[in-house]
């Protein structure tokens, strides 16, 4: 029954979808790692060529030319870093701020918790794409404000997971007789509380990368990203509106690109959660 | 405040009026009434006995277990425990407590954290309270496995890995390293087959001697408390309302719901419970209990005495107390 | 052994489960006669739950397998008849079923009336889907209202009416159970299965219980098969006592004689743990085994003192000491 990852990671190559999700993931991580090495004209994200510009696809230009001339295939896979950047460093702040934050609230029931879940309501109230942008506008389009404005919008979600999920925890048996044994509040929240809702957040994570992606290319969509000539996929999109439909090729590529991404953490984190996640798991006893 | 004081031995544990009501809310939040799971109840535990507290469900008897350990805090009453007061104490003085006083879950395997392996778990507490070594925290722990008869490898495994009996075991394993002097077995033996409730029993018993235990033996089944227990106290919604040595209340039972409950026992080769059993009905809503006694409704010896006053817990002869007006030597 | 209502025989029962094939029941005999009260005891893992769900034919149907045997009831081979016969003709009408918990018996979001009445107008309805036929439909919901309360009444449940306006929440686990009862015998069957019907009640509402199905299946002359764990209810309302271990059944007697002289190691070993007032605790050494891969032969053999190399290659055989008195040992010995 148990969650050791060996045996996890022979479930997960079981299950069709998640193996799709996992291979794409896969993926973007080599991509974003050898960029340099897999782009046929690594130097396109930065230089540009006039001369070629919006070129249809071929076989020198996998994706054609921008309206820079750059190839817009070499231009992708460096965006792929700048994605998985804001992604996972967006993700990693926010679950360091909000889980924390969880856990006291969720241990205590005093003002101290109802304050913190207060703030976070407030937080929740407002939508995160609007309040993101907000943030970005005011601060300037880069890329560390886009992380900034993802993050502070995004922690208040895992602090009412956390502080939920360790509320139900608190009437696990185990809690209680730890708790009779003398264990501290630290002691049961650290060692007994968090290990038993790590999956939840492990899986929570994996699902929130998809849309974390999505909302970082629409910040990049609106401009308030990372500037030209980053090859960011959402800036790339809102660079080929003008040039649509004819050279329908400048915003298939990074639409694609996001598509894929975004699915692959779908199906990965749909995968993990059937495993771990015990309301869904099938039981095979009686 | 009246104190139980039994026949002289060393007294361990003593309560005192104790109660434990649950505010009962309705849709609103609105507090519509107490649900008393304890009320009023006074008891002394001698120093090596096994006390049985018996009853069935809804009667409190869980529910004391608990509030004597300090899962639940007392709504009222005092619980004095070798000499000190613990009742109502904020979490850091109880922290301390726990050496000395400890409790067993009726489930075993819930008791454990399922992450942990059993090693760990059985490590805790010696992590908790003692300044021990590592190695010597791993000889305390070998010794208490040995205790109770499980193999080392079992410190490898996780709680799910091994049988039910065994995460008994564990639990009581757990509970030992701290080298309590009372413990509170809240249904040690529901769930566990025949075959193997003989054996834990025996364990309880050989680790009662080993280590100088005395037990609080919380059961709903009977004939496991007749052959464990000193003496037995019998609770019916919330209040106690038999207590003596368990021979004499097993032979000549006191108050009527005791006789009702004793007779209700099958008794493989003795006559059948159901061709004479008469208690009828079901115990009343524990939210509103009846005025005076509440066993009275389904009593068939009640009076109109019975509907106006409270009956309390009364000494009647050497160690026995029942609380019944009509309290009768013998039942035909 | 004359006209039996119910007979099993050479049950063989698998389930597939992940880590292998259980052999839950192997080749189990079981026959009950016309208002004869037989009961099912066992531990844990003995396989008298699969035994009655085999019955009903209500096991598991992707995992369960029923591999040999048969199930003979009222001389017709249950094995044999299509699904939609048994449910039609036999599933809560000739054999009906209590169940161990009969708090997920009922959908907790309906009355208790509501969810009676449903069952009656699916199970008894003569007219299913007449468009035309409304007040014949409405004369026979009245009727089958009259019959539910008259057999709540039966039951001895206070106020019937009120009863059936309460949803299951609001009521306790014993009146849950009598209305458990009135519904298994509402459409007067042959045989009630009952599964560990007050393992979990209190002793003195168990005692109640006990009295009452004693008494109705004696007054309607029904069979009830009443699988237990707890020996002291099977001595109390059993004519016959069947026990099982691991999935075999071990000796089958009337219950004075079950109790009194029993022939299998296993059954006196059984009785000898039970508490009892002279003390002594005796266990059985050993554990019960697992059912993926079973001892050989008799499954009790490595926990039998008595065990020898036949009991370790063969499973014994039926063996009838005396007219009422089964058991499957190699070793029989009059315990007494």
């Amino acid at each position: 029954m148990f969650e050791s990852a060996k045996f996890i990671i022979s479930k997960l190559a079981k299950d069709r979808t998640s193996l799709v999700g996992a291979c794409l993931i896969a993926g973007l991580i080599l991509i974003a790692l050898f960029a340099p090495l897999l782009a046929p004209y690594p130097q396109d994200v930065t230089e540009f060529h006039p001369p070629e510009r919006l070129l249809g696809p071929s076989m020198s230009h996998f994706f054609g030319t921008d309206r820079m001339g750059s190839d817009i295939f070499s231009r992708m896979l460096f965006g792929a870093r700048i994605t998985i950047a804001i992604a996972v460093i967006a993700i990693g702040v926010s679950v360091l701020i909000g889980v924390p934050i969880g856990l006291i609230a969720g241990y205590n029931k005093n003002w101290i918790s109802d304050g913190l879940m207060r703030v976070s309501d407030i937080f929740l109230a407002v939508p995160q794409i609007i309040l993101a942008i907000a943030i970005a506008q005011t601060l300037g389009p880069s890329i560390e404000n886009v992380i900034l404005a993802l993050s502070a919008t995004y922690w208040p979600f895992w602090a009412r997971l956390v502080y939920a999920e360790t509320r139900s925890a608190l009437t696990e048996t185990y809690v209680e007789a730890s708790i009779a044994l003398g264990a501290s509040p630290f002691r049961v929240m650290v060692f007994h509380v968090l290990p038993n809702i790590s999956s939840s957040i492990i899986v929570r994570t994996t699902i929130g990368m998809g849309g974390t992606i999505l909302t970082a290319a629409a910040l990049g969509f609106l401009g308030l990203g990372p500037p030209a000539p980053s090859p960011e996929w959402g800036r790339t999109i809102a660079e080929s509106r003008e040039f649509l439909p004819e050279a329908w090729w400048y915003a298939t590529a990074p639409g694609v690109a996001i598509f894929l991404v975004v699915m692959g953490f779908n199906l990965f984190g749909d995968g993990l959660r059937d495993i771990l996640d015990p309301r869904t798991r099938r039981s095979h006893d009686g | 405040m009246k104190v139980k004081k039994t026949d002289g031995s060393d007294t361990i544990l003593e309560i005192n009026e104790l109660s434990k009501w649950f505010p009962i809310t309705n849709a609103w939040n609105r507090k519509t009434g107490d649900l008393k799971a304890i009320d009023g109840v006074s008891l002394a535990v001698n120093k090596g006995e096994i006390l049985g507290v018996v009853g069935e469900s809804g009667c409190g008897k869980s529910t004391l277990g608990k509030t004597i350990m300090g899962i639940h805090k007392p709504s009222s009453g005092s619980i004095n425990f070798e000499g000190g007061e613990v009742a109502g104490l904020n979490p850091s003085q109880s922290r301390k407590l726990r050496k000395r006083l400890q409790y067993t879950y009726q489930d075993p395997g819930s008791s454990l954290d399922p992450r942990w392996k059993i090693g760990r778990s059985l490590d805790e507490p010696l992590k908790i309270h003692t300044d021990l070594s590592k190695e010597e925290r791993f000889e305390r722990v070998r010794e208490i496995l040995d205790a109770v008869n499980l193999p080392e490898m079992h410190l490898e495994l996780y709680p799910h890995e091994i049988s039910g009996g065994q995460q008994r075991r564990v639990g009581l394993a757990r509970i030992l390293t701290l080298h309590p002097s009372l413990v509170i077995l809240d249904e040690p033996t529901s769930g566990l087959d025949v075959s193997v409730q003989a054996t834990i029993l025996k364990l309880f018993l050989d680790l009662k001697k080993k280590f100088d235990l005395t037990y609080i033996f919380i059961s709903h089944d009977l004939s496991v408390v007749r052959m464990m227990c000193d003496r037995i106290a019998v609770m019916y919604l919330g209040k106690i309302v038999e207590l003596g040595p368990t021979e004499a209340v097993f032979k000549s039972p006191r108050h009527p719901y005791t006789q009702s409950l004793l007779s209700a026992i099958p008794e493989i080769g003795g006559g059948r419970v159901t061709e004479n059993f008469w208690l009828e009905g079901e115990p009343p809503d524990p939210s509103r209990l009846p005025s005076g006694c509440s066993f009275r409704t389904r009593c068939p010896f009640q009076t109109q005495q019975c509907a106006l006053e409270q009956p309390t817990l009364v000494n009647r002869a050497g160690d026995r107390w029942d609380a019944c007006i009509h309290s009768r030597k013998t039942f035909s | 052994m004359g006209d039996a209502l119910l007979s099993v025989e050479n049950l063989h029962v698998s389930f597939s489960t992940e880590n292998g094939v259980a052999e839950v029941l192997d080749g189990v005999n079981l026959s009950i006669q016309t208002g004869e009260i037989v009961g099912l005891v066992g531990e844990s893992g003995c396989g008298k739950t699969t035994l009655a769900r085999s019955i009903l034919g209500i096991l598991p149907k992707n995992s369960a397998k029923i591999s040999d045997g048969s199930i003979v009831f009222d001389h017709q081979n249950l094995l044999d008849m299509q699904e939609q016969d048994v449910a039609r003709d036999i599933r809560g009408r000739l054999i009906t079923f209590i169940p161990q918990d009969p708090f997920s018996s009922f959908n907790p979001v309906f009355t208790i009336g509501a969810q009676i009445m449903d069952l009656m107008k699916w199970k008894y309805s003569k007219q299913q889907s007449s468009w035309f036929a409304l007040r014949a439909r409405k004369a026979e919901r009245e009727n089958h209202f009259r019959r539910v309360l008259e057999l709540l009444q039966t039951v001895q449940l206070p106020d019937p009416e009120g009863i059936l306006r309460k949803y299951p929440h609001e009521v306790s686990g014993g009146q849950r159970q009598r209305i458990m009862i009135a519904m298994a015998l509402l459409p007067e069957p042959r045989l009630i299965i009952a599964d560990e019907p007050t393992t979990a009640l209190d002793v003195t509402i168990q005692a109640q219980i006990l009295k009452l199905l004693k008494r109705l299946a004696r007054e309607r002359n029904v069979s009830v098969i009443f699988t237990t764990h707890d020996l002291g209810a099977a001595y109390e309302i059993c004519d016959r006592v069947t026990v099982m271990y691991a999935g075999q059944e071990a000796e089958s007697a009337s219950v004075d004689k079950f109790f009194e002289k029993p022939r299998h190691p296993y059954t006196k070993s059984l009785l000898g743990s039970l508490p009892s007032k002279s003390g002594g605790l005796k266990g059985i050494p050993g554990q019960i085994p697992a059912l993926i891969n079973p001892p050989s032969g008799c499954r009790f053999h490595p926990r039998c003192s008595l065990a020898s190399e036949d009991c370790i290659t063969r499973r014994p055989q039926v063996n009838w000491p005396s007219d009422d008195h089964m058991v499957r040992c190699y070793h029989p010995k009059i315990y007494d």
